[in-house]
């Protein structure tokens, strides 16, 4: 579950970490009220709050210096997309002036299955760009769980990084109390960029990007407001329902089970010159009501023009897989959108014969398959 | 021969009154592998079909003389499970549950770092020597007995690939569903090593995707320390940056495990990766004649 920026600044700040003075507005009252309380009447920065990188780029943060030009800021932030993404939120925040910006993150590391701590003496890039361009000013530091962040380490690597000894004992706090979040909050990631040195040599959180494992979201009864809001979201409640599902974009709509053999399907669409639609799998349960939930949401997205139906069954059986389909298929009716279907493996010739009993030739051959959905989507 | 499991693997099935824990049961007994006891906290002195049922692991082992355990009980309560299989000096633990917390699998892997213990998973359709044993969840008609090793980080496409295999006449010593899971107790480079040592094992397959680093590292330890056979097939070539793909595994992040990477990695290193699923058996075929 990923927190929108407004969301971590509440725990950070919660957890004594420095956040500018802001407020969260949805309505034109509400910027109003924050220009004149958080801006003092002088001048706010407006940034959307999305989910996505890059938002600086993209013209979701400007900043307004009167309260007529803070509402058509407001105004023109919310009707615009970012990255494809639509904003609801703005969060309005007093303007820090900056002296110099560093970047900190926590994740965790696959290869050490440990969490890994980032530091950056060039914040506000992202940090893959950081990594790529400029890699010697990027220090990585695999923490031992058993000890957290030690002092020592984080003043080696100012050392490393050339930062000011001036903010040592700031930043030591800052990313001890970004720590115990990473922990407390069974965080993915935990990352402040920038953190941002003010003229006047404070440290201060400028951003703020918390991401919680949604496999340890029942640990945390304190986030049942977000969890409420994320349960919401349209992938997590196909989720929900036994569908696993991201969208994509292409013109081929996918119906797969299990993960590898759903991506892998994906793959050979993109290969014979198809382009998948979106990642779909069934597989955590196959039956009319799933399917149908599956079928009526790769309908509903723009621009598919054909379906591919692939699975590989090992303990799904194909029998159940195709009484399923048909049911799901009947429920919706008249669909017009093609559909190429191979099933493969447990009680597959049962599951062939009542395809065909309702006019759905199925193919045996994966490739086949593939190719025809491509070339019904052409 | 094969590696980590057998005809001489005495597994108990953590979790055997549970809906998927019983039916799984069912089915690897019938499958031929030898069940010896069930383990269920406040069940002990029942028992499941005939399989004696004991409140802890470590009375089950005791009793039993069991070296291997099976997990099926909810995530909340899974690397807890984990953790008393560690403790009951289980050498060989398959957790099948999906949804464990990914900081209590950092613990949990710093925990087997010092002991010799192999946890294969979690969220693993499990691991089958064909006609010895079988402790998971697949269907055994896609695998017979033969020389190939196999290890996969996706069950699906597990199915997909051994099955091509099969109906070539290309069986399998060992296939290991590795998890897909972002943390897992058990990664390519820990158990290769134990495919090149086993003497019946003489082609390994790699089936990997996006995300992680695991793929990269296992390419380079092949180049300095083996000399079997290997093959790789990929997932997600065609996935987009920073999405993540059903497989909590399969998300590329920071720049780092993508599709080129890994393909660059094999390749660099002589090992030749298969396009489709399907050219994993006429490469198998090519490199065994």
């Amino acid at each position: 579950m990923k927190l929108y920026e407004y969301q971590a600044k509440k725990y950070f700040g919660e957890n004594q970490i420095p956040i500018p003075n802001g407020m969260v507005c949805s309505t034109e009252n509400e910027v109003k009220d924050a220009f004149t309380h958080v801006g003092k009447g002088k001048e706010v920065v407006l940034k959307s709050q999305v989910l996505v990188g890059g938002r600086g780029k993209s013209g979701g943060i400007k900043i307004a210096k009167s309260i007529e030009e803070t509402v058509s800021t407001f105004k023109g932030l919310l009707s615009q997309k970012i990255k494809g993404l639509p904003v609801s939120k703005v969060l309005v925040e007093e303007k820090i002036e900056i002296k110099c910006e560093y970047y900190v993150g926590i994740t965790i590391d696959p290869t050490a299955s440990k969490p890994i701590l980032l530091m950056s003496s060039k914040g506000g890039m992202e940090v893959e760009t950081i990594a790529k361009e400029s890699p010697s000013a990027l220090y990585q530091y695999i923490v031992n769980p058993r000890y957290g962040v030690p002092s020592y380490q984080i003043l080696k690597a100012m050392g490393e990084l050339n930062i000011s000894r001036g903010i040592s004992n700031q930043l030591i706090d800052v990313i001890k109390k970004l720590y115990k979040i990473f922990c407390g909050f069974d965080a993915t990631l935990t990352e402040i960029n920038p953190l941002a040195e003010s003229s006047n040599g404070k440290l201060i959180a400028v951003d703020a990007r918390l991401n919680i494992d949604n496999n340890a979201l029942f640990k945390h009864p304190e986030l049942e407001e977000l969890k409420k809001e994320f349960a919401e979201n349209k992938e997590t409640y196909l989720k929900g329902k036994g569908v696993d599902f991201v969208y994509v974009g292409g013109n081929v709509g996918l119906i797969c089970a299990g993960a590898g053999m759903t991506m892998a399907t994906m793959d050979l669409v993109n290969a014979m010159g198809g382009k998948p639609a979106c990642f779909c799998d069934v597989s955590a349960g196959i039956n009319p009501q799933s399917m149908e939930l599956a079928i009526k949401t790769v309908l509903s997205l723009n621009g598919v023009k054909s379906i591919l139906v692939n699975m590989f069954g090992g303990l799904t059986r194909m029998d159940e897989v195709a009484k399923s389909f048909v049911a799901a298929w009947q429920n919706i009716g008249g669909i017009s959108l093609p559909v190429a279907i191979r099933l493969e493996g447990t009680n597959v010739e049962e599951g062939r014969r009542i395809m065909k009993e309702h006019g759905f030739e199925m193919f045996t051959n994966l490739y086949d398959a593939v190719k025809k959905a491509v070339d019904l989507g052409a | 021969m094969s590696i980590l499991v057998d005809k001489n693997t005495r597994l108990i099935v953590q979790g055997i009154t549970g809906r998927q824990g019983s039916f799984h049961a069912r089915r690897m007994k019938q499958d031929g592998t030898n069940i010896v006891a069930g383990v269920v906290p406040g069940k002990g002195g029942q028992d499941f079909e005939g399989i004696e049922i004991f409140d802890t692991a470590l009375e089950a082992r005791l009793v039993k003389d069991a070296n291997a355990s099976i997990i099926f009980v909810p995530p909340k309560i899974a690397s807890e499970s984990i953790t008393e299989a560690i403790d009951a000096g289980i050498k060989v633990v398959v957790c099948i549950t999906d949804g464990i917390p990914v900081h209590e699998m950092i613990e949990i892997k710093e925990r087997l770092s010092k002991e010799e213990t192999w946890l294969i998973g979690p969220n693993t359709p499990g691991m089958i020597t064909p006609e010895e044993a079988k402790l998971g969840i697949m269907a055994i008609h896609a695998f017979k007995r033969g020389h190939i090793g196999i290890a996969t980080r996706s069950g699906s496409l597990t199915y997909e690939i051994a099955y091509e295999l099969t109906r070539a006449g290309l069986g399998q010593s060992t296939v290991v569903g590795l998890g897909g899971d972002y943390i897992k107790g058990t990664d390519f480079i820990d158990i290769i090593p134990l495919f090149e040592k086993d003497p019946d094992t003489h082609l390994i397959v790699m089936v990997g995707e996006i995300g992680g680093t695991d793929e990269e590292r296992t390419a380079k330890y092949i180049k300095e320390h083996c000399s079997k056979a290997y093959i790789a097939y990929l997932a997600g070539s065609s996935a987009p940056p920073d999405q993540q793909m059903g497989h909590a595994g399969a998300i590329v992040s920071q720049g780092r495990g993508t599709f080129k990477s890994k393909v660059e990695a094999f390749e660099k290193v002589g090992i030749p990766v298969a396009k489709y699923p399907r050219e994993v058996k006429d490469i198998a075929l090519r490199l065994l004649k």
